[in-house]
């Protein structure tokens, strides 16, 4: 693949430092799924009592060496499925598996723990607005720190962590942004800092829910080039939501179409069909 | 019942019937209570409008002028300033330092609700709730006893002096502090933070990280705020022997010193708008009625370390000019102090004779602040029309220039002399118009309601010519292009419309009333406050500690009523 990310990649020195790092999944003999999802669902309760399942009855399967990208019409879930596979919120039924185990038997440190594993990428709103770019990237580090630590970090950060921020930011073609103000930043910098700082966190996943959706078509055409770019070379799994199928037909092996919370597909790229992809959009009104 | 079919004829009618059985209600109602409560309030016109009220007041009034300005009398009052500004900066900081330990567990997106919580397991966010729970009371409790009763209380623990006042400003405020950071802190963009926590972040780091950098304009902002409630409570602090200016007003007051008593209230009324001008200056906001707290919008430019370094150095200055760096303040052995004074006072006097001989004074407390509000609705309503700008300003709303510039300048007196009237009515404090009002009734609880009358008119007067000014002019240029005069405009166009929140500003009044009613008793203006000066002064700590209960079960059911009859009503 040709991609403007693949050239700073192969520039980045740090990566072998990351990669001892990493659990040896991809050689283990039988690898557990990264993500699972077994019969997931999840309720939201509105006002006036009103009751939502924004996931029912979701079956998946994620491993590490095939990026995937959740499709479907705004509402079918994508953003919940992704928050519940990175244990950002409770399934209501069924259970979610990271690393074959549940979700729901993490607390405290070892939920901590297993967060700081998983790059996650929002939308929007990733960064805290009033901090330097740096701070907002070595926030990426907090998993592995404690409060005081973080404190030290933040106002005498050492050169070490500084180069470490430098170097992710450099992946991600905006080295120059290091002490910049966060709310300085365009909406294309602001998502390579929140990828920067996933990168720092060293996942051996990354999520995304819609991560270039504020992005120009080009731009965000590069930042999926990216993320696919590190994904491979961290050996980490990649889970995108995307609603521009052109894009995800473009950047993944494997699509799930998801609509009104249930996966309506789950198929690689080349089998799924412009007449499923209608069907998965269509305006129904039974 | 109505048929479908009359609907259309009928409706109007009876509407205008239940409107006018509404308003018969009402004024029954609102009668029968003045009626019920004026023995307990001690309402005594005759005592004002008698030769010997009104000479009381004219006295009073021609020995305001000259004012003293000696300077044997000025090098008296300087250091009493200076004191007061010191006083009021260590009161917030203190207040801050105090709150903090409460402030995380108070946010409640940190302890057991919003996304922050959500995977945490069943037990960890039950403890979160209780902590949250403890916090909040704790906060709640301290703020709704009045500073000036908590001041009483520090007294007869620490002993006169502006030691007492400190504890008393900053307890008070802490949970003012406490309460609205807290809030400040919860209402921050959720998202970054979930991303934080997303990423392996603690709360503790969540909160210094990912909340603070978000809070901090608004945070400072509203200490700035505070720092301006301080100092208006600093002011008053003296008249009960907690350091600071009011000590010398009371003082001139008894020795009917009233040339005095005129410098002094320039020197408090220039002290509070001078703080009032810094603050506002800084956070770049006007002042909002009371109740809106957070008065910022504009973004605060003061980096972090300029903001703690000016707060260290104001500390450091003002704690050595009251003579109360630390070293100082534990040469008084205030712990000793305090164990000897819990020995003493605990445990509270439930008596069952103690408790009912209160009863007198809360019924009086009640009817005082009852009384006081509907006197200043009465005083403040008629007034705030010609405070209205739509009103009474020339080229506006209903022309009253008309051509003729001398209608103009009547109209523009018209306006800034009511709205200096409420200005100076709401300046000077509830306590210092019961000093005043005590000389012309003699003390009890009628010179308390006239005192709380007086302030809360300025208070509500301009609240009301605010909201006033603020309802849709549209209609009331077709009332007044229709040719109606200025009171059918204000009758039938404002009013109407305005109502619901007129009411809102009353009912929140009325609880700010009962509040200010519980202390003013101090300077002998009736109500619980009597009790708690004269238990103080005779060393019966068990009792004053049982009125600091009763004290703070009163406010928290006059904010509970408060809070119900304002959301019944929006």
């Amino acid at each position: 693949m040709n991609s403007p990310g693949s050239a700073v990649v192969a520039g980045a020195e740090s990566r072998t430092n990351v990669r001892e790092l990493q659990p040896p999944v991809l050689h283990s003999p039988a690898p557990v799924p990264a993500f699972e999802a077994k019969g997931a669902t999840r309720v939201f309760h509105g006002r006036n009592g009103r009751v939502a399942r924004a996931v029912d009855g979701v079956t998946l399967k994620f491993v590490q060496a095939e990026p995937a990208a959740l499709i479907g019409p705004s509402g079918a879930g994508k953003t919940t499925l992704l928050r519940l596979l990175a244990g950002a919120i409770a399934a209501t039924e069924g259970d979610v598996l990271f690393e074959g185990q549940s979700w729901r038997s993490r607390d405290g440190a070892s939920l901590r723990e297993a967060r700081s594993r998983i790059g996650f990428i929002a939308q929007r709103h990733n960064l805290v607005d009033r901090l330097a770019v740096w701070q907002n990237v070595l926030a990426g580090r907090f998993g592995h720190m404690g409060t005081l630590g973080a404190a030290r970090m933040f106002v005498w950060p050492a050169q070490r962590e500084l180069d470490q921020a430098a170097d992710a930011l450099a992946r991600v073609g905006i080295a120059e942004l290091l002490h910049s103000r966060t709310d300085e930043l365009s909406g294309g910098q602001t998502q390579r800092v929140a990828i920067a700082r996933a990168l720092v966190q060293r996942p051996i996943a990354l999520l995304g829910d819609e991560p270039v959706a504020s992005l120009d078509p080009e731009m965000g055409s590069a930042v999926l080039a990216l993320l696919r770019d590190l994904a491979r070379t961290e050996g980490a799994a990649l889970i995108l939501s995307l609603h521009d199928v052109r894009l995800a037909r473009a950047h993944f092996p494997r699509l799930v179409g998801l609509r009104a919370g249930s996966v309506q597909f789950d198929l690689p790229t080349a089998l799924v069909t412009d007449d499923m992809l209608r069907d998965l959009y269509s305006v129904e009104t039974a | 019942m109505i048929r479908p079919a009359a609907a259309g004829s009928r409706v109007p009618s009876s509407a205008a019937a239940d409107f006018g059985r509404r308003l018969l209600l009402t004024t029954l109602a609102l009668g029968a209570s003045l009626a019920l409560t004026a023995r307990g309030a001690e309402i005594n016109p005759s005592a004002l409008f008698s030769y010997r009220g009104l000479h009381a007041v004219t006295q009073v009034l021609r020995g305001l002028w000259p004012p003293a300005l000696s300077v044997e009398f000025l090098s008296y009052v300087g250091p009493l300033v200076l004191q007061t500004l010191a006083l009021s900066l260590l009161g917030v900081l203190l207040a801050a330092i105090l709150a903090l330990p409460f402030i995380a567990f108070a946010t409640g997106t940190l302890t057991h609700w919003g996304a922050l919580v959500e995977m945490e397991s069943g037990e960890r966010r039950a403890l979160g709730r209780l902590l949250y729970a403890v916090s909040r009371t704790v906060l709640n409790v301290v703020r709704a006893v009045p500073e000036l009763a908590w001041a009483i209380v520090f007294v007869t623990v620490v002993g006169l002096g502006p030691l007492a006042g400190v504890l008393a400003l900053g307890v008070t405020y802490a949970g003012m502090v406490g309460k609205v950071i807290a809030e400040v802190l919860e209402s921050v963009d959720q998202r970054p933070l979930e991303a934080l926590a997303q990423a392996g972040a603690t709360r503790a780091q969540v909160l210094l990280f990912g909340i603070l950098p978000q809070a901090y304009p608004d945070a400072i902002s509203f200490m700035l705020y505070v720092w301006d409630c301080t100092m208006r409570a600093a002011v008053i602090l003296g008249i009960v022997g907690a350091g600071g200016v009011g000590y010398a007003l009371l003082v001139s007051v008894n020795t009917l010193a009233y040339g005095q008593v005129a410098t002094l209230l320039v020197v408090m009324l220039a002290l509070v708008a001078l703080t009032d001008m810094v603050s506002v200056a800084i956070r770049g906001a006007h002042v909002l009625p009371p109740g809106t707290h957070i008065a910022a919008r504009k973004r605060i430019a003061i980096p972090p370390w300029l903001s703690l370094s000016v707060a260290v150095i104001a500390a450091t200055a003002a704690a050595s000019y009251l003579g109360l760096q630390p070293w100082a303040i534990a040469a008084q052995q205030p712990l000793a102090h305090l164990a000897a004074w819990g020995a003493k006072a605990f445990p509270p006097d439930f008596s069952w004779g103690f408790v009912v001989s209160t009863l007198p004074a809360v019924w009086q407390t009640i009817a005082m602040a009852f009384w006081s509000i509907v006197l200043a609705v009465v005083l403040a309503w008629p007034l705030s029309i010609l405070a209205t700008s739509t009103v009474t300003l020339p080229g506006r709303l209903l022309e009253l220039d008309g051509g003729s510039p001398l209608r103009a300048a009547f109209g523009r007196a018209l306006y800034w002399g009511t709205r200096g009237l409420f200005s100076f009515l709401r300046a000077v404090p509830e306590i210092v118009w019961a000093l005043l009002a005590i000389v012309v009734v003699g003390p009890g609880a009628f010179a308390g309601v006239l005192a709380l009358a007086m302030h809360t008119t300025g208070v509500l007067g301009r609240l009301y010519a605010d909201v006033l000014e603020d309802t849709e002019t549209r209609p009331l240029e077709l009332l007044a292009g229709a040719g109606a005069r200025p009171t059918s405009v204000w009758l039938f166009g404002m009013l109407p419309a305005a109502l619901p929140q007129l009411l809102t500003h009353t009912i929140y009044r009325l609880e700010m009333n009962v509040r200010a009613a519980t202390v003013v008793g101090i300077v002998g203006a009736g109500g619980i406050g009597q009790m708690i000066y004269n238990d103080a002064q005779t060393y019966h700590y068990h009792a004053l500690v049982t009125l600091i209960i009763i004290t703070l079960a009163l406010v928290s059911a006059a904010d509970a009523i408060s809070s119900y009859l304002r959301r019944l009503i929006l």
